[in-house]
């Protein structure tokens, strides 16, 4: 009710401020010279001409507050507001912002104290020129240790607050839904990967309003499914890891950890229907994850460790590394180690290309590969034509991990910890034609104090050029009733591989 | 009786009837141990309306979080019982006309029937879910009889409305509505294929709605809310008979010849009925074990309680019970001394409710067990980890999404602990707490000056211990890194005890002088009996002394026990009234004498 009030006055004051009562806020209030404190932080940062409104909380005393949101260019905005929520409104935001391309945006909150107004130095952002891709789909769930009841596959405009359920796993009897992954950002083109008791552990493919299970495993490559994937740019086939991951808990620092007991890298053909795989993504002696294709198919990048009990967790520590690949003859090179574990001593895991193959994202931790469990996360960058490879301007003192790049490789998304060192939140970074990332800024949201009580953690954000289109309810039937499971037939036996599903060593169960 | 006084009549017959609900329906425990948590929030409210069913799934959420104030669950629920009592009164009264005008007030308490049941089965058998689908059907099915003025081919458009509504709020319920229609359509309006043609669009309507809103198990979907899906966590036989009540007294009242008759014979076993049922539920409320209630006890910390009804009901003690025993004993001080005088098991789980057991209770009601007694150690990563199952099975608690706090708190994540404060905001339940806690998180002070939390924070490992651990592992790890750790040093003793550990329990009990005491607790007295008389020697390093008096109690207990080596049953007989509640018993048979004697399969006694 307080809630509605507040928005009825703000309503009002509003009103009143764009009829010209606005003149009672002086132009020459005094000045304190210091930025508000504004959450989320959205102050020095660039933002995409096309980004939904930067709405905000101002952490400043005050009995009153109003904002002056003003370009270079066009007319400005004030919005009022009496408990410091600022939501800014849509339409005249997009009017801002495409007055504004390529130039600075001006916010200057004004606070109302002790009978008189103040005024708080301006907050600069820059409009870049460069769009985002309008949709962005990730997971979205509690915090998640062994067991998981709900957890929602959601998209979300990044134009405007408008969200919705790709796919609920109610619909699919409470199991696990993950590692969803378009071609080229395209939503009619995907996978996605179900951890079910019931229904198998199919990878799903996604292909215009078709959905098909796909079980890898019959192949005979692993009895592990498929996880992570990624398209090759011909949409021809992917490539695919096979992981034995299971969770466990520290005493210290972050509570939960994750490890991979193994893993190994393959390709399925989605024309032919096969599995095949090489030795130099699929080495016995080393644990191969994190598959990435360059831009123009012709390498596919991903993490490889040596292979290591479970007692020394903490020296698993993965390569970056790159295999050439033709895919008209289906020939691989040489692997090649870009980053060593050993020199950087780091591990260097979640590798993304750019769209123009000049630049690899990667994330570099301690040790392991899952990179969100881990503190000492942070996203790095790698040359590809000079080999170098630095740590980016984006990361904080937690977790940052999930990175991905926008189509035209202007902005990287990415999940991090950094708002309260537990939950994981979406934010964006732009990424300008020098190689420089700048200051990230969070996901917006329309109540500006939403994250303030969403105990919920975000994962594996992916740009999306579209919606994706198909109903939940369709996707959730082909999961559990579908027409006929596709299974790869069988190309690999004892002789030419590998058992990757030795059992776990001293691990505790777990649905996930 | 005119008209006006027995409309006065219904004040305290209301009145009567709303007591009752209060007094048979224990709300707290209820509200406890359905786990139907409410928020008041969109992200909470909007995966609700995604499902068949889901909003009368989110009514009944919010309902079971308004038991928390047991005055308002009564009354939310007799206006539940009284809708189902005037939706029964109005589509029975649409049939009168049918034979006989004259039987309006019998059909008045006929209709008590179908509300009188639902509370019977409600404060047994079923959650509040199906009571409100079954009221929501009756009373739509009350308006459509109700609407008798509406052409012919209006109703079965209104029809086609309301089972569209029906099917998609309450779910199968909606089968309900569509006999009832179909059946006023048959006779009432001797609409016969129209009526027909209800049948089979209610059901297909259904279907087409299940389709749409897909779930995997269709049977349990289409037939949710109503009691013909047995495997439906909800179902209850009884069930079914409440749903018959009203279309069986309609085709009654069709074909019955002498009605009066009939709705006399009815009247007196429906009153009979009734009363029977009032009898039932009160017993049920007032003279039932119920482990929830050991359970909402342990969760709000009233230790004294949950001992004095883990006592009451010692008969009935299960690996749970003994595991809240022991939290409970060491929160008032009585582990080492009184731990035999109440249930224990000789099972490794009974202290951390299984630990790398691959078997383990993962229900949420463990979980949250496990987070406390883990909580309470000092062992926060596994408190969280628990606290976080229970989240991830059960939704937002507010005792969860409270502790919680506090584990963010005692991570260094205040702003963490501010995000699970904001979750608690939006409960029904825990409001004003939330807000406490977000002003002292405004101020910098988030329960800084909180005594539990600096008591914890005292016993946090600073070794990063990864890996699986028994339940001694860990305890040893906890007084590793805080020696002072009292908890952990008596659920060692204890996990030695219990598991029979006797040799180890001989080498750490001198630890017992670090922690204050001037002479040996009850059971570890009798422990070092056992052990001296298993070494020959003291414990090493014990200075406190057995009392003479024990080991002379032990003599005698000792003579039972040779006397009858060969029967254990009669030595449990014998020895159970006096040595009950000593360690010797509970090592020779595996099980404290508060708790019913195991089978015997074994001939020898032995200690």
């Amino acid at each position: 009710m307080m809630r509605l009030i507040s928005t009825c006055c703000v309503i009002a004051m509003a009103v009143s401020l764009g009829s010209g009562c606005g003149s009672s806020i002086p132009d020459d209030a005094p000045l304190i010279a210091r930025q508000p404190r504004i959450s989320p932080d959205y102050s020095d940062v660039v933002i995409p001409p096309n980004i939904a409104p930067l709405n905000f909380v101002i952490e400043e005393e005050g009995d009153d507050f109003a904002v002056r949101i003003s370009g270079e260019s066009g007319s400005s905005v004030m919005v009022a507001s009496m408990d410091g929520d600022i939501r800014i409104p849509e339409r005249a935001w997009k009017t801002l912002l495409a007055q504004n391309k390529g130039k600075k945006l001006s916010i200057v909150v004004y606070v109302h104290r002790q009978g008189g107004w103040l005024r708080l130095s301006a907050i600069e952002n820059t409009v870049a020129h460069d769009r985002i891709d309008p949709y962005v789909v990730y997971r979205w769930m509690r915090n998640l240790h062994h067991f998981h009841e709900r957890l929602y596959l959601m998209q979300r405009s990044l134009e405007s607050f408008e969200e919705s359920v790709v796919l609920d796993n109610k619909s699919i009897g409470g199991e696990c839904i993950n590692c969803h992954t378009f071609f080229n950002g395209r939503t009619d083109m995907m996978t996605y990967q179900v951890r079910s008791g019931d229904f198998g552990l199919p990878m799903m493919l996604v292909k215009d309003d078709e959905v098909t299970p796909i079980d890898t495993r019959t192949s005979g490559f692993s009895k592990s499914p498929a996880a992570f994937t990624s398209w090759h740019p011909s949409g021809k086939l992917m490539a695919f890891s096979v992981n034995r991951v299971s969770p466990f808990e520290h005493t210290v620092g972050q509570t939960r950890g994750e490890w991979d007991n193994d893993s190994d890298l393959a390709l399925y053909l989605v024309a032919s229907n096969r599995v095949t795989s090489t030795s130099g993504i699929s080495d016995p002696m080393r644990r191969e994850t994190w598959p990435a294709w360059s831009a123009d198919g012709k390498k596919l990048y991903f993490s490889s460790a040596p292979q290591l009990p479970f007692n020394e967790f903490r020296n698993v520590r993965y390569d970056l590394m790159q295999i050439p690949f033709d895919a008209s003859t289906m020939e691989w090179g040489v692997p090649e180690v870009l980053v060593s574990s050993d020199k950087v001593k780091m591990s260097c895991v979640e590798p993304r290309v750019s769209p123009d193959d000049k630049w690899v994202v990667f994330c570099g931790c301690e040790y392991g590969n899952m990179a969100c469990f881990l503190k000492s996360s942070d996203l790095h960058i790698l040359n590809t034509q000079t080999g170098a490879h630095h740590k980016l301007d984006v990361n904080s003192e937690l977790s940052e991990s999930y990175p991905t790049w926008s189509r035209n490789g202007r902005w990287i998304s990415f999940v991090s910890k950094r708002r309260d060192g537990l939950l994981s939140h979406i934010y964006f970074s732009h990424f300008d034609k020098s190689g420089k990332a700048h200051k990230p800024f969070i996901l917006p949201q329309r109540d500006p104090r939403y994250y303030d009580s969403c105990a919920r953690t975000y994962n594996r954000p992916e740009l999306a050029v579209a919606p994706v289109r198909i109903t939940g309810s369709a996707l959730a039937k082909d999961i559990c009733e579908p027409d006929e499971t596709i299974e790869p037939p069988k190309s690999f036996n004892r002789a030419n591989r590998k058992d990757v599903s030795q059992p776990l060593p001293s691990m505790e169960w777990g649905r996930q | 009786m005119d008209k006006r006084t027995r409309q006065l009549l219904y004040i305290p017959v209301a009145l009567s009837a709303w007591l009752f609900i209060w007094a048979i329906m224990d709300f707290q425990i209820r509200h406890h141990s359905r786990r139907r948590p409410f928020l008041f929030d969109g992200d909470f409210i909007a995966p609700f309306l995604r499902y068949v069913a889901g909003p009368i799934d989110c009514l009944a959420s919010l309902v079971t979080q308004l038991y928390f104030y047991p005055w308002l669950g009564a009354l939310i629920i007799f206006a539940v019982l009284v809708t189902i009592f005037i939706s029964t009164t109005v589509v029975l009264l649409s049939f009168r006309q049918m034979s006989e005008k004259s039987v309006e007030r019998p059909f008045f308490q006929v209709a008590v029937l179908p509300a009188a049941m639902g509370l019977f089965l409600l404060a047994q058998h079923i959650s509040v879910f199906p009571l409100l689908s079954f009221a929501f059907s009756l009373g739509m099915a009350a308006v459509y009889v109700g609407c008798s003025f509406l052409s012919v081919k209006m109703r079965p458009a209104l029809f086609a409305g309301m089972a569209i509504i029906v099917s998609y709020v309450s779910g199968g319920t909606v089968l309900l509505l569509t006999l009832i229609c179909a059946l006023y359509e048959f006779f009432r309006q001797r609409q016969r294929l129209p009526a027909l043609g209800y049948l089979v669009f209610g059901a297909s309507i259904h279907f087409v709605i299940c389709t749409v809103l897909f779930e995997p198990n269709r049977m349990l979907q289409f037939f949710i809310g109503a009691p013909l899906e047995a495997s439906s966590p909800d179902f209850h036989p009884l069930e079914t008979i409440w749903y018959a009540i009203v279309p069986v007294v309609i085709v009654g009242t069709v074909y019955a010849k002498h009605l009066q008759r009939v709705i006399r014979v009815l009247r007196v076993s429906g009153i009979v009925a009734v009363c029977l049922m009032g009898a039932v539920m009160a017993d049920y409320r007032f003279n039932r074990y119920d482990p929830m209630v050991l359970d909402y006890y342990a969760e709000k910390g009233d230790w004294d309680n949950a001992l004095d009804y883990a006592q009451r009901y010692s008969s009935k003690a299960s690996i749970m019970t003994a595991h809240i025993v022991n939290h409970a004993l060491y929160h008032t001080g009585r582990l080492p001394d009184d731990m035999f005088d109440f249930p224990q098991f000789r099972d490794g789980r009974v202290l951390f409710l299984g630990v790398g057991d691959k078997e383990q209770d993962i229900s949420s009601r463990a979980a949250n067990r496990r987070s406390d007694v883990y909580y309470h150690l000092g062992r926060i990563d596994q408190a969280e980890r628990w606290a976080n199952e229970v989240l991830s099975s059960q939704g937002f608690h507010g005792f969860v999404l409270r502790r919680l706090v506090s584990i963010n708190v005692l991570k260094n994540r205040p702003r963490a602990a501010r995000v699970y404060a904001g979750v608690m905001q939006k409960t029904i339940t825990h409001r004003s707490q939330a807000n406490e806690l977000i002003a002292q998180f405004n101020n910098g002070e988030l329960l800084k000056t909180d005594d539990e939390i600096s008591d914890i924070r005292r016993l946090l490992p600073k070794v990063d211990y990864v890996g699986e651990w028994t339940a001694r592992d860990l305890l040893t790890q906890q007084l590793r890194e805080a020696p002072d750790n009292q908890m952990a040093f008596e659920y060692l003793m204890a996990h030695f005890l219990i598991t029979g550990n006797i040799n180890e329990f001989g080498r750490n009990v001198h630890r017992v002088e670090s922690f204050g005491y001037q002479a040996l607790p009850r059971a570890y007295e009798e422990a070092c009996v056992v052990y001296m008389l298993a070494t020959g020697k003291r414990p090493p390093d014990l200075g406190l002394n057995v009392q003479e008096d024990t080991l002379e109690r032990f003599r005698r207990f000792m003579a039972v026990i040779e006397k009858y080596d060969r029967d254990q049953r009669q030595a449990w007989d014998i020895l159970q009234p006096d040595f009950g509640n000593t360690y010797w018993f509970f090592k020779v048979f595996g099980r404290s004498g508060s708790v019913p004697p195991p089978s015997f399969d074994r001939k020898k006694t032995k200690l």
